[in-house]
């Protein structure tokens, strides 16, 4: 387990590895789903999109990106904002993982 | 429970939930399975109970959870009050208009998302949308059951097929094999509206199509490689690949149909499409699907396949009770087909369970 103030960038997106759309079996780091991540000592803020708006899949992303965050220690309050331009293309999925499918 | 708990949406699921049960036990008698006489009326309703009451109200719900304005919600709020008028069958007229609401709000939710993101996928969903608008008009207007159905069907079709296309993007690097499935999906909706000239005619355009569409899923579909990961994926890709395949029969059991115009044969067509495409969907999916809607993650179970195994079994014994003219064996199969999701509703309420009882150790434990 981190040590209570030793967020940083990596072990966030690291945590948001666990986060998987069950559809396509990847991670949304690796399917580019994540813009920005933006952090302080007791809050993260990630922004994030979705393949397409309208998706099923936002509020079970949304809730499970809130999951993995709030077991970091320290964070208390994680938010996750939805954004739609740029709109995600397929272009933005790691090239690496679909080259292993 | 999680801070996205909310109790409005888990009470329209319910409304959902009490739809598909009674619209089940009006299909079971219709097949001859004996339910209290004040109960009977449930087979009257059985169709717009499933699709309007139980599937409206579920895909309206889902559609308006992911766009996250309050103004879609009114499209299940709608749905949901159609599905409790109808079944306890008073003010079915007003059910109607409500369903008519709902699916035309659906189909502003879908225009919103075309004016933000115009797809291809979303436009094949809109289509779906404008065919349960206007199965829901055909049904006002007293047209036979036979034509509405169809209609009914398509907007289940369309809107799963869309969602599919969608998903596609992500193996598929060429535009055209989805451009293919556009041309596919509007011939297809070119044969619904043929059957109200020609029925012949509209039956042999939308069954090739379905045949068409199932073709298409099964060449480039996502699941042909989620198929080969573990756990949820692998059990979504599963009931796809499974769907797919009823899909496509259903479409050969349409044509048949026009050459063996019996009863029995309608119903193996029909049941093809709603239970053996929509709930192989709908199993699929409900893990995400439920979790979005009541803010509890269920986790993946492989008691999942379960239910899965038995829909699908049972689906083949009441088909081949259809063919057979065997109304003993239709039923049989009937009642082995409502088991199945009542199989399915205990094990998602049972995964939600313990969700619930592991969520609260591990905040307990996080507590000491």
């Amino acid at each position: 387990m981190e040590a209570e103030g030793k967020i940083n960038r990596k072990l966030i997106a690291d945590r948001l590895k666990l986060v998987l759309d069950p559809e396509v079996g990847l991670n949304i780091i690796d399917l580019g789903l994540v813009y920005d991540i933006e952090y302080s000592k007791t809050t993260v803020k990630v922004t994030v999109s979705m393949t397409t708006m309208g998706c099923p899949m936002t509020r079970y992303i949304r809730m499970s990106i809130e999951n993995v965050l709030l077991k970091i220690p320290g964070i208390k309050q994680p938010e996750v904002e939805i954004i739609w331009s740029p709109a995600w293309s397929p272009e933005m999925i790691n090239p690496g993982v679909m080259a292993r499918r | 429970m999680s801070k996205t708990f909310n109790w409005k949406l888990p009470l329209l699921l319910f409304l959902a939930i009490v739809s598909l049960i009674a619209g089940m036990f009006g299909g079971l008698h219709r097949m001859g399975f004996i339910l209290p006489q004040k109960l009977n009326y449930l087979s009257a309703n059985h169709g717009p109970l499933m699709v309007g009451g139980f599937l409206g109200t579920l895909i309206t719900l889902e559609r308006a959870v992911a766009l996250e304005h309050k103004w879609g919600f009114i499209a299940p709020v709608m749905a949901g009050i159609a599905a409790i008028l109808l079944w306890t069958n008073m003010y079915v007229y007003i059910g109607m208009w409500l369903l008519i609401g709902s699916s035309l709000v659906l189909l502003i939710m879908y225009g919103y998302i075309l004016s933000v993101q115009p797809s291809l996928h979303s436009l094949v969903m809109s289509i779906g949308g404008l065919l349960w608008f206007s199965g829901n008009i055909m049904w006002l207007n007293y047209i036979p059951f036979g034509f509405i159905a169809n209609f009914w069907a398509g907007f289940l079709i369309l809107t799963i097929v869309g969602e599919r296309i969608e998903l596609s993007r992500m193996t598929l690097q060429a535009k055209r094999p989805r451009v293919l499935m556009l041309i596919i999906t509007m011939i297809y909706t070119v044969g619904l509206f043929l059957t109200l000239v020609d029925l012949s005619l509209g039956v042999y355009v939308f069954s090739i199509s379905l045949v068409g569409m199932a073709l298409w899923l099964f060449t480039y579909d996502m699941a042909r490689i989620t198929i080969k990961a573990a756990d949820l994926p692998r059990y979504i890709a599963v009931c796809l690949l499974t769907g797919y395949f009823w899909l496509g029969l259903s479409g050969v059991f349409s044509i048949l149909y026009l050459y063996f115009p019996i009863h029995l044969m309608y119903d193996a067509m029909l049941h093809s499409i709603f239970l053996g495409f929509v709930f192989s969907m709908i199993f699929a999916h409900a893990p995400v699907i439920f979790t979005s809607i009541i803010g509890i993650e269920i986790g993946y179970k492989p008691s999942f396949y379960m239910h899965y195994l038995l829909l699908h079994i049972s689906l083949v014994i009441r088909i081949a009770g259809d063919l057979m003219e065997r109304p003993d064996i239709r039923l049989l199969g009937g009642i082995l087909n409502v088991t199945a999701i009542l199989l399915f509703l205990f094990n998602t309420i049972s995964a939600i369970i313990h969700s619930i009882r592991t969520g609260s150790a591990a905040r307990a434990k996080a507590m000491d």
